[in-house]
């Protein structure tokens, strides 16, 4: 019996919650953390029907019987927990050794159930405010696996039901203790107001504290999550395989034309993710989104790159691959020009939203590769290729040491001071027959540009200043050298062209280039902190190679800063560029983005202001009436030889007044009236009415001083 | 019945005496809540989970706001205070508090109890004094934890008072018990004068219950039946309550509540009624006029000897002691 005491006061609820508000405000925050769930599809479809469909009877019920003590029904849950527990260690088990990150998904059940079983007993305060929290944790949960803002309006009502339970929660203890409204009309009056007022300075304190905040990061500290929801092997292990391209692609036979569906180009594929890259190929992908990146900055999304040129297009010269086999994470050895030195850890998790090229995107220069597949191939160039075709829905994470490059160590490894190794230079300087002006132009940019570093910035801005980024360009005419004709006859292109004839010119000034293709990083989601890669963003860049430093992307068209440059990236940043894409297209420019929502804010601002300066005007207007109508009896009584006393009420002085020889006893009851009104909070009918009375009387006693004057002048006559 | 003020009326006056000074409680939940915010923070620099920052930031946010507020609250606040000018401990008594900013909830020691306020706000405050005293000021404990009781701050407030407020001790029934023998005839009225002295004004007949002392013998002898002396009522009345406190609280309020009892008693019956304290500017000897100047005389008193009438006169002197 003892026991059971002890067991019964450890369990005790405390006091039962009986604001139907806050258990409410509790019961929208959960029910959103399960939609949440449910939303992203994280949690198995039994546990989601039964949240959805319990929940509300257990929070029904538990506000039904909150004064019982339900000893049976704590033990039933301790146990249905238990098993949940235990059915949660059980589906880790077969995890073991594998990846980590499939512990998400259990792990997220697990909250749900836990969600499920305590809103069966949620009695009292404490109770209800486990709830708000665990269904906080939930949106952890979902948060880590939430790749798109779907969870946004949900995570909002979250928090709003979240401010309204605590606010409330506290207004009623402080309600209990003392005097705040306890009316019902009253009350729903002042607790909304509190809690839009408090909602309020709460969303401004948070949109601070996110701005200062820093951006979400991977780290090296835990296993990173891979999936490849289906394995199907490339026709030609370490070749090339881009399905979006259709009969384009390099695996392509006509035996298997239709394997992908796909049979002429998909409107995302990018025909640079091929054997070569043709620039008189016109034709751009569209906004398709192609693959999500979570990444702590910025980089470029190197897919592979090309080093042989011949006027019009670009060639790989060495196909060959070596195999990388092992466990993950699947290391990555050097490859030629590639720095030596250990640098900065930058790890990249792509999440592929479309069939693409079986390349290995990662930020230069990649060291390890978490993979779903144990294989992989590694081109002299340092392209990874995987052996399997890469679906929607694949996702791996590569791991890329990224030396901390600034512009001055890049003056200093100056490849033209140093010299250049011959295993770079035999690949990497090669150039075509080319017309001597291209060469005479880059010499002409660069003459006084005294670095490597700083001629590859003077060729940038020259054609920056001097050419046209355009999509919507003529085609090139046959036997035309293409960086020739961008550079002289068209003067506009896109990247290819661009990025095409700036290793032209760096070649041609004995400085080893390559041209990168892949993706520049895209649309930051400031809300997922995830890069949105589209296929528009496809591109191709220049490389340089610096002694020391290994491959530095360049590119007069992206800004990508460099790596010992980037700074720390703050959890808002592209917040402005992202609400900017939203806004109506007259918004071009982020400042413009600034400017509409300082604006909006500004107005919304005034608008508070407004009223608040209404609100005040009304209860001055009402003072001041008063104060009029005091003024306008006191004339009239002073008129009379009846001035008002020190100390006397304005009741007394309309008493007086009225026995005057006025005797108006209107005057009276006006002014006790009046006196009403004022203290009463100023009743716009009854003011009307008052200005009508105190003009009435004025009236009287002005008809009053006519007669008598009139009298006196009669009996003077 | 509550006296009720205008707010109209109300006196502002500038709270001082360490106002300044604020002490903060943070609750169990503050805690909570910043070991959760860390947890999804460490969780955000390894996930790379944007979500996460943004929970963290609504988190922060939320401590941020629910520990500055009560703090701004209490600094902010400004208190007035109408009070009555007298009240009687026991009894429930009633202040005006008017407070422009913050969320408040005034602890005020005269009622030794938490009441509740909760600002920007004009309201009263109902509270039983359980002591005795004048209170020239009042210290009110503002405590703000709005809005969401995360952190308590706490800033005492010393408001001075228009006028003082009285609390008058309870006028207690007396009785023979409580040592007034000489004070209350038998059915505990106030004597007034001694009954077997004075003038005789007439004799009438012996009753049944007429007092023997009050037989006049020598008329009895001479006309045969039993005759009482009707006497006229003393000429010069007046009732002497000397008040001397000593003791703890409860004492002291014990003594000043059986004088208070006895001065009304006293005036009831239409007795010039003299009351004799001790207060803090020495002995106090006045005619009281009225149970509510009394009650201040004895709301005032303090513990000391008070010297007795030495030329007692007609006078009926009470000393009311422990």
């Amino acid at each position: 019996m003892r026991v059971l005491e002890a067991l019964k006061r450890a369990n005790a609820s405390g006091a039962p919650e009986e604001s139907v508000a806050v258990r409410l405000a509790v019961f929208v925050a959960v029910m959103s953390a399960v939609f949440a769930l449910a939303a992203e599809d994280i949690a198995g479809t039994v546990v989601t029907v039964a949240a959805i469909l319990v929940i509300p009877v257990g929070f029904y019920i538990s506000h039904r019987y909150r004064a019982n003590d339900q000893l049976a029904l704590k033990a039933g849950l301790a146990v249905a927990l238990l098993v949940v527990l235990v059915n949660f260690l059980g589906a880790l088990g077969p995890l073991a050794g594998g990846d980590i990150t499939a512990v998400q998904v259990p792990l997220a059940e697990v909250f749900l159930w836990v969600q499920v079983l305590h809103a069966l007993h949620v009695p009292g305060r404490r109770d209800l405010v486990f709830g708000l929290v665990a269904s906080g944790v939930t949106f952890a949960v979902v948060g880590v696996l939430s790749l798109s803002i779907t969870m946004a309006p949900l995570l909002l009502l979250w928090i709003v039901a979240a401010t309204t339970a605590l606010v409330l929660g506290h207004r009623d203890d402080v309600r209990a203790v003392g005097a705040i409204a306890t009316e019902k009309q009253a009350r729903l009056s002042t607790d909304a107001k509190a809690v839009a007022r408090i909602g309020g300075v709460l969303a401004v304190t948070a949109a601070v504290v996110f701005v200062l905040l820093p951006a979400a990061s991977t780290s090296r500290a835990l296993a990173f999550p891979i999936n490849l929801p289906k394995i199907e092997s490339v026709a030609s292990p370490g070749g090339l395989s881009n399905p979006s391209l259709g009969q384009g692609d390099p695996q392509q036979t006509s035996s298997d034309s239709d394997s992908t569906g796909i049979e002429s180009r998909a409107s995302f594929g990018y025909f640079g993710f091929a054997g070569q890259l043709d620039t008189s190929l016109r034709g751009r992908p569209d906004d398709t989104l192609v693959m999500r990146v979570r990444a702590p900055g910025p980089d470029f999304w190197r897919g592979q790159s090309f080093d042989t040129w011949d006027g019009t297009r670009w060639t790989l010269s060495d196909d060959s691959s070596r195999t990388i086999l092992g466990d993950n994470p699947l290391v990555i050895p050097p490859t030629n020009g590639d720095a030596l030195a250990v640098g900065q850890d930058f790890v990249a998790t792509f999440y592929l939203e479309r069939p693409g090229p079986n390349v290995i995107f990662s930020a230069a220069r990649p060291v390890e590769v978490y993979f779903p597949d144990a294989r992989l191939f590694q081109l002299r160039d340092g392209t990874l290729r995987a052996a399997v075709d890469l679906g929607a829905g694949a996702v791996y994470t590569v791991v890329s040491s990224r030396q901390p490059v600034t512009a001055d160590l890049l003056r200093q490894a100056d490849p033209l001071v140093y010299g250049v190794p011959a295993p770079i230079a035999d690949v990497y300087l090669q150039l075509p027959d080319t017309p001597q002006r291209v060469f005479d132009l880059a010499a002409d940019v660069t003459r006084d540009a005294p670095t490597t570093y700083d001629k590859v910035r003077a060729l940038e801005a020259w054609m920056a200043t001097n050419t046209t980024y355009s999509l919507d360009i003529p085609t090139l005419p046959a036997g035309e050298d293409a960086v020739d004709h961008y550079l002289f006859e068209a003067q506009q292109g896109f990247c290819e062209q661009i990025g095409t004839s700036l290793v032209v010119m760096l070649r041609s000034l004995g400085v080893p280039a390559r041209l990168a293709v892949g993706y520049i990083p895209g649309e930051r989601n400031p809300f997922t902190g995830m890069y949105e890669v589209r296929a528009s963003d496809a591109h191709a860049w220049a490389e340089v190679w610096f002694p020391g430093v290994g491959w530095q992307s360049f590119d007069p068209t992206a800004k990508v800063p460099l790596a010992g440059e980037s700074g720390r990236l703050a959890a808002a940043a592209g917040l402005i560029d992202w609400i900017q894409e939203r806004l109506p297209s007259f918004v071009d420019t982020g400042m413009e983005a600034l400017i509409v929502l300082g604006g909006v804010a500004a107005l919304a601002g005034l608008g508070v202001v407004g009223v608040r300066i209404i609100a005040a005007h009304k209860r001055k207007r009402n003072r001041d009436r008063y104060e009029q109508h005091v003024w306008r009896l006191e004339r009239l009584g002073a008129r009379c030889g009846r001035s008002r006393r020190s100390g006397e009420t304005l009741i007394e002085y309309g008493r007086r007044l009225a026995e005057s020889p006025l005797r108006d006893s209107d005057i009276s009851s006006f002014a006790t009236d009046l006196t009403d009104w004022q203290f009463s909070g100023g009743d716009a009918t009854e003011e009307r009415s008052l200005d009508d009375r105190i003009r009435r009387i004025e009236r009287r006693h002005r008809d009053l001083r006519s007669t008598m004057t009139a009298l006196r002048v009669t009996l003077r006559g | 019945m509550p006296v009720v003020w205008s707010t109209r009326s109300l006196q502002r006056f500038p709270s001082h005496s360490g106002g300044a000074v604020v002490k903060l409680r943070p609750k169990r939940a503050v805690w909570l809540l910043l070991a959760l915010a860390l947890a999804m923070y460490g969780a955000s620099r390894t996930t790379g989970a944007g979500w996460l920052v943004i929970l963290v930031a609504v988190v922060v946010a939320l401590i941020a706001v629910g520990v500055a507020l009560p703090v701004v609250g209490v600094r902010r606040a400004s208190l007035a205070v109408a009070a009555p000018r007298d009240a009687t401990t026991g009894r429930p008594c009633t202040l005006t508090i008017e407070s422009e900013r913050g969320a408040i909830v005034a602890d005020i020691p005269l009622f030794d109890s938490r009441t509740g306020l909760v600002g920007p706000v004009c309201g009263t405050v109902s509270g039983v004094p359980p002591y005795r005293g004048v209170f020239e000021r009042l210290q009110v404990t503002i405590v703000c934890s709005a809005p969401f009781g995360l952190l308590e701050a706490t800033r005492d407030l010393v408001v001075q008072l228009a006028n003082p407020l009285s609390v008058a001790p309870q006028a207690l029934v007396l009785g023979h018990r409580d040592g007034l023998d000489d004070a209350l005839d038998q059915d505990g009225n106030i004597v007034r004068g001694r009954a077997d002295e004075g003038t005789v004004a007439a004799l009438t007949e012996y009753h049944p219950g007429d007092p023997l002392r009050r037989v006049h013998w020598a008329a009895t002898a001479k006309h045969g039946d039993l005759l009482v002396k009707q006497l006229e009522p003393p000429v010069s009345q007046r009732l002497v309550v000397v008040a001397e406190l000593s003791g703890g609280p409860y004492e002291q309020d014990d003594i000043a509540g059986r004088a208070l009892g006895l001065v009304v008693r006293g005036l009831r019956a239409g007795i010039a009624v003299d009351l004799w304290t001790r207060s803090l500017q020495g002995i106090d000897r006045s005619t009281v006029d009225s149970p509510i100047h009394a009650g201040r005389l004895l709301a005032a008193a303090v513990v000391g000897r008070v010297a007795r009438p030495s030329d007692v006169g007609d006078m009926t002197v009470v000393v009311v002691e422990a």
